[in-house]
């Protein structure tokens, strides 16, 4: 489905939605259950916790529906309103921080991967400050597009571009060290 | 550690699939709370007498005690106040009988 096919689509959803055709919204659930749960799944890295997260975002957009004013994309407004349930829950129950000293090292009997190297860097994320962490997880999320990701956090560009260097910055100073133990 | 081994550490997707009930089970709590009946309004319209009675009879029940104690006629002003009371308590039954109807 191309992006207007899908902007339509999501309009006429929610207008059937409004006209009190509550199971139109499963096809609002179908279409973005996948970048709900991976967006959870970004800000948590706990599969369990990413998907008790997402029904509570289409549960909440389904009450606030009548809210979008339409005048930007409904996944905007969609993962807008997922960005503050998953900082509200995270402000509730943090994401337990994995001591990157606790994993193996490289002098280790075996090597780290690519993989394990990624993974330490996606938890460090989650250990940035939350106006960092953000921008971080919806820049990464949009594919590399900072205005989506300025759009769904309500900033302007200018500002999401300079908490991403900061957020690079930190993440530099905070993995310097272990980031060498790959080489 | 440089910008372009953060970027690429970053930009690995690691995406997941949500389970196969997903869509179902929120479209079943989506279901369940539409079909939730909506909260019952207070019915002003048959609380609305009760609530006037008993406001005149709260009225009548301060000027009762007021005269008594002016003119020191205990006695009628003291019926005067515990009927005014009864029908106070009265009103306000019927209000609360009101709004518990729905």
């Amino acid at each position: 489905m191309s992006l207007t096919a899908a902007v339509d689509a999501d309009r006429l959803c929610v207008a059937k939605v409004l006209a009190g055709d509550a199971a139109a919204f499963e096809e609002i659930v179908r279409r973005w259950q996948t970048p709900i749960v991976n967006l959870a799944w970004r800000f948590f890295r706990d599969r369990d916790r990413a998907e008790e997260i997402a029904p509570d975002v289409f549960l909440r957009a389904w009450r606030a529906l009548p809210q979008w004013r339409g005048d930007s994309a409904f996944s905007t407004w969609l993962f807008a309103l997922a960005v503050n349930v998953c900082r509200s829950e995270l402000r509730r129950r943090p994401v337990l921080a994995i001591p990157l000293g606790g994993l193996p090292s490289a002098g280790a009997d075996h090597s780290r991967s690519g993989d394990e190297r990624d993974e330490i860097l996606r938890r460090a994320v989650l250990t940035l400050p939350e106006k960092y962490r953000d921008a971080i997880v919806l820049f990464y999320f949009h594919d590399k597009d900072i205005g989506d990701a300025a759009r769904t956090l309500g900033l302007p560009e200018g500002t999401v571009k300079a908490r991403l260097s900061r957020a690079r910055e930190l993440l530099r100073k905070k993995l310097t060290s272990q980031w060498e133990a790959f080489r | 550690m440089n910008h372009d081994e953060l970027d690429c550490g970053l930009s690995q997707a690691d995406d997941i699939v949500p389970s196969s009930g997903f869509s179902v089970s929120v479209m079943r709590r989506i279901e369940s709370e539409a079909g939730a009946l909506p909260p019952i309004p207070f019915p002003w319209l048959r609380a609305w007498p009760g609530i006037c009675l008993a406001l005149a009879s709260l009225v009548l029940l301060a000027t009762a005690a007021s005269n008594s104690r002016a003119h020191s006629v205990a006695v009628p002003a003291l019926f005067w106040a515990l009927g005014s009371a009864l029908v106070a308590v009265a009103s306000l039954t019927l209000v609360f009988i009101a709004a518990k109807r729905p």
